[in-house]
């Protein structure tokens, strides 16, 4: 009896040691189901309840208490407001010109994508897999998929949905690949997170620099063109003299991250053929 | 006066299963949300490997492995860790602690503190292979792996010093 359970034991070791290379073998992608999205519910109600008190005490005390630098941060914000007021301007009047002239070319016109905004309420994984939880979900449309953005830039995509939160792949991620455009020599390439950064391989002859800013290319994936990624910081050559390994550093500062903005567009690579393609809209008509 | 209360007794065989299952959703909770509050961004406290541990000791085989898959479960539900990775990691970690905790002195400090710092660098190395960067980046992470470990294995000691009196009775 007890070598028929300690036989059952072994084979229960071997199978789960087994189990690791046909998971290696596997897809390797996060996963979502009804289990997963069952613990989820689970869990979340606990995560908002400390998060909304940690919200309300700073509230309390930022709004109420803590005012000795109000004053001055109010007149220095009010500068800042009338510069970004005037710079504004200026950009609605290049928005303008643009569209004008897109429509002279015979380019199609980049229709404005529909957005929610969402705090983040919890931090949804530990490293290496770092992730953050943000409070809307499937109840304000968010789906798999859709990209992420903050006030400096990308942040990353959603990876799984409940009904009233997502949580959200961090661009730095190692699993997070998204197709790039360097600003300045319109350069593409594929970015993919490293942790604490991101990394590009580029041929040796690709034109790069410190300090160049990295840009969403808009073509894979649901991010729209021309949104910042981040800026290069370091250059290494590989001993193979082809590629050269560009260290991008993320303009957004995840440990800072409160409020993101979800873009509520899907499947933008159909979209982009249909609505850049004009033969197509007629082949659809 | 005891300021927190007794979680002993979720770590013995005869406990409510339902209770013991109910323990991990707190534990969940505060490993992803409690912590991550009190630590700084690059330190990571792996509340849930140092549980495992215990309940792979404390428990029988099959709830053991129930509530480490189930945690394991819990734990790919946050973050972008790759489908399995847990359960693979946990499910072993169960199965060899059980095998062999007949071996082990359980009434030295050290053979906790070995056990638990082992598991969690198993937790570490899958993790690490799952990532599939290149050996350099094992390197670059170094400090944070083993501050991590570190952090573990002190979590471990408080929990082992608060729970003294059951696991005593292992001995």
């Amino acid at each position: 009896m007890l070598r028929t359970s300690r036989i059952a034991r072994l084979l229960l070791l071997a199978v789960l040691l087994l189990a690791p290379l046909l998971f290696f073998s596997s897809s390797m992608r996060p996963h979502h189901d009804r289990i997963t999205g069952l613990l989820q519910e689970l869990v979340y109600p606990l995560e908002y309840v400390l998060h909304a008190s940690i919200t309300l005490a700073k509230r309390v005390w930022y709004g109420y208490i803590d005012l000795r630098d109000t004053a001055a941060a109010n007149a220095r914000l009010r500068v800042r407001l009338a510069k970004l007021q005037t710079r504004l301007q200026l950009y609605e009047e290049k928005n303008a010109e643009s569209r004008r002239l897109r429509a002279l070319l015979g380019l199609s016109q980049r229709s404005p994508i529909e957005t929610v905004a969402a705090e983040v309420v919890a931090q949804a994984g530990s490293f290496p897999f770092l992730a953050v939880r943000v409070n809307r979900g499937s109840r304000a449309k968010v789906n798999v998929g859709m990209a992420v953005i903050g006030a400096a830039g990308v942040v990353g995509r959603v990876l799984r949905v409940g009904q009233r939160h997502a949580d959200v792949q961090l661009l730095t991620d190692s699993g997070f690949y998204i197709d790039i455009l360097v600003q300045r020599t319109r350069l593409r390439g594929m970015l993919r997170g490293n942790l604490h950064n991101c990394v590009l391989q580029m041929p040796q002859s690709a034109d790069l620099r410190i300090g160049d800013t990295i840009v969403t290319s808009g073509l894979v994936g649901n991010f729209p063109k021309g949104l910042p990624i981040g800026r290069v910081v370091r250059i290494s050559y590989e001993a193979n003299n082809v590629a050269q390994q560009i260290t991008v550093e993320p303009w957004v500062d995840y440990r800072q991250l409160e409020e993101v903005s979800i873009l509520l567009q899907r499947s933008s690579v159909t979209q982009r053929i249909v609505s850049s393609g004009s033969w197509l809209h007629e082949g659809v008509r | 006066m005891r300021l927190v209360p007794s979680l002993t007794f979720l770590l013995h065989d005869n406990s409510k299963t339902y209770l013991q299952l109910l323990a991990l959703l707190p534990l969940v909770f505060f490993q992803f949300s409690v912590t991550t509050l009190l630590l700084p961004s690059y330190v990571v406290c792996n509340l849930i490997t140092v549980w495992v541990v215990f309940n792979a000791v404390l428990l029988r085989l099959p709830k053991a492995l129930t509530l480490a898959l189930l945690l394991a479960l819990l734990l790919e539900t946050h973050g972008a860790a790759p489908r399995g990775l847990y359960l693979c990691a946990y499910g072993t970690l169960v199965v060899v602690l059980h095998l062999f905790r007949g071996l082990i002195a359980w009434n030295m400090l050290s053979a906790w503190l070995t056990v638990i710092v082992s598991s969690e660098l198993w937790v570490l190395v899958l993790e690490h292979i799952s990532l599939a960067m290149p050996p350099t980046a094992l390197l670059a992470h170094s400090q944070q792996y083993l501050l991590r470990l570190g952090v573990t294995c002190l979590a471990g000691y408080v929990l082992l010093k608060y729970t003294h009196t059951l696991t005593r009775r292992i001995h």
